[in-house]
């Protein structure tokens, strides 16, 4: 299935939204994602390295060269990746962060979700992401993803060969799931653009 | 005489070659032994620089407890051992440097400190700072440490990894002395 800028234009991207969701076992989250849920556990640890240099001063901390940001349930890759460090009742995590590539090497987020069995994974590049918490939705937060911006999905028990959707720009909503349940993160939302899918039948 | 000597000596700063008189046979080993051109080796020190911009108030203040002093015959040096230094900046006491070394120049006004360092912050509280190596230099405000440096921030909880980093006597602003990698960790992430 391959669907055209023109086509989703019409409705906002509401359908590239819709099928980027299903894709990412979401379905009708879109709205979920974004209200307030029951409070989450803080999503950590956060291990970051880069091999060029740092700064910190009043709680901001610049790394740059080849960045590296692990945790649990993504993995970033930056050239220069801006921390905003949190206090007080929030200590010991981030309270937001900015990450640019270059010219020639873009931002790149891969996040992995793990459901009946299957694991899908989600990259993203874009020339910057700006991840910030949700304010109703404690322990979660947002990756926004803008500038020539591409998401490629794998969900080797969905679909033929990888997803591949140009948007600009595209949100990767993070958040602990629940175990036992239907993974609910990471949801993605994204605007208007093109998606080239195959599902399996 | 020479009790009274080394008293002098600790307390005005044991680098200064004016203090340098002879030693007497009994402190001065032979040329063959592994102490030779050890001056003086003495349980027990402190001292303190003052600050010439702020009068009343220090640079610094130390107490050891073990010294070493070398050369009394060609310009006093030396070292302390296991010290406890309290780094002042703007004259308000801001961070205390333990190492189990350290070397003191009150003409460069450095202090330079090795073996496993630590510094811990006395104005943040749980801010600290680990290193092989430590050279302060009081007179431009800056704590150049090398060697697997460790740095928590108290406030954020923010441990961080570098060869090397530069910071102030605060320890409130780090930078990385060199290029080269760095790790740090946030163990709740966001």
């Amino acid at each position: 299935m391959s669907c055209s800028r023109k086509d989703f234009d019409a409705v906002n991207g509401r359908i590239l939204t819709t099928a980027l969701l299903l894709l990412a076992g979401s379905a009708g989250n879109t709205d979920s994602a974004s209200k307030a849920a029951p409070k989450q556990t803080p999503m950590g640890p956060v291990k970051v390295t880069w091999q060029g240099g740092f700064n910190y001063t009043a709680s901001r901390l610049r790394v740059f060269g080849s960045v590296h940001a692990q945790a649990e349930n993504y993995d970033l890759q930056a050239e220069t990746v801006t921390i905003a460090l949190a206090s007080g009742p929030r200590k010991n995590a981030i309270a937001g962060a900015t990450a640019d590539g270059t010219a020639s090497k873009q931002v790149s987020g891969l996040f992995q979700q793990v459901a009946d069995g299957a694991k899908r994974v989600i990259q993203v590049h874009g020339d910057h992401a700006v991840y910030r918490p949700e304010d109703d939705r404690p322990g979660g937060g947002r990756v926004d993803f803008t500038g020539h911006v591409t998401m490629t999905i794998l969900d080797p028990k969905a679909l033929h060969g990888p997803a591949v959707a140009v948007t600009e720009p595209l949100t990767v909503f993070l958040g602990r799931n629940a175990p036992g349940k239907p993974p609910k993160y990471p949801a993605i939302e994204g605007g208007g653009g093109s998606l080239d899918v195959t599902p399996k039948p | 005489m020479m009790k009274s000597w080394l008293c002098a000596f600790v307390f005005v700063g044991f680098l200064l070659p004016v203090l340098a008189a002879p030693p007497s046979k009994n402190s001065a080993p032979s040329k063959n032994s592994p102490l030779s051109n050890v001056g003086a080796i003495g349980v027990g020190a402190r001292g303190s620089l003052p600050d010439p911009k702020r009068p009343g108030t220090f640079l610094w203040k130390f107490t050891a407890t073990d010294f070493v002093a070398q050369g009394l015959d060609s310009g006093a040096r030396g070292y302390l051992l296991h010290v406890n230094v309290t780094m002042y900046d703007k004259g308000v006491a801001s961070t205390r440097l333990l190492a189990p070394k350290a070397q003191a120049d009150g003409a460069a006004k450095t202090v330079i400190a090795s073996g496993r360092v630590r510094a811990l912050s006395l104005t943040q509280k749980g801010t600290v700072l680990y290193a092989d190596r430590v050279i302060w230099y009081a007179a431009t405000n800056k704590v150049l440490a090398i060697g697997h440096v460790f740095y928590k921030d108290g406030k954020s909880g923010m441990m961080l990894e570098s060869p090397s980093m530069v910071a102030d006597t605060k320890l409130r602003t780090i930078r990385s002395a060199n290029p080269g990698n760095g790790n740090v960790l946030f163990p709740k992430g966001f």
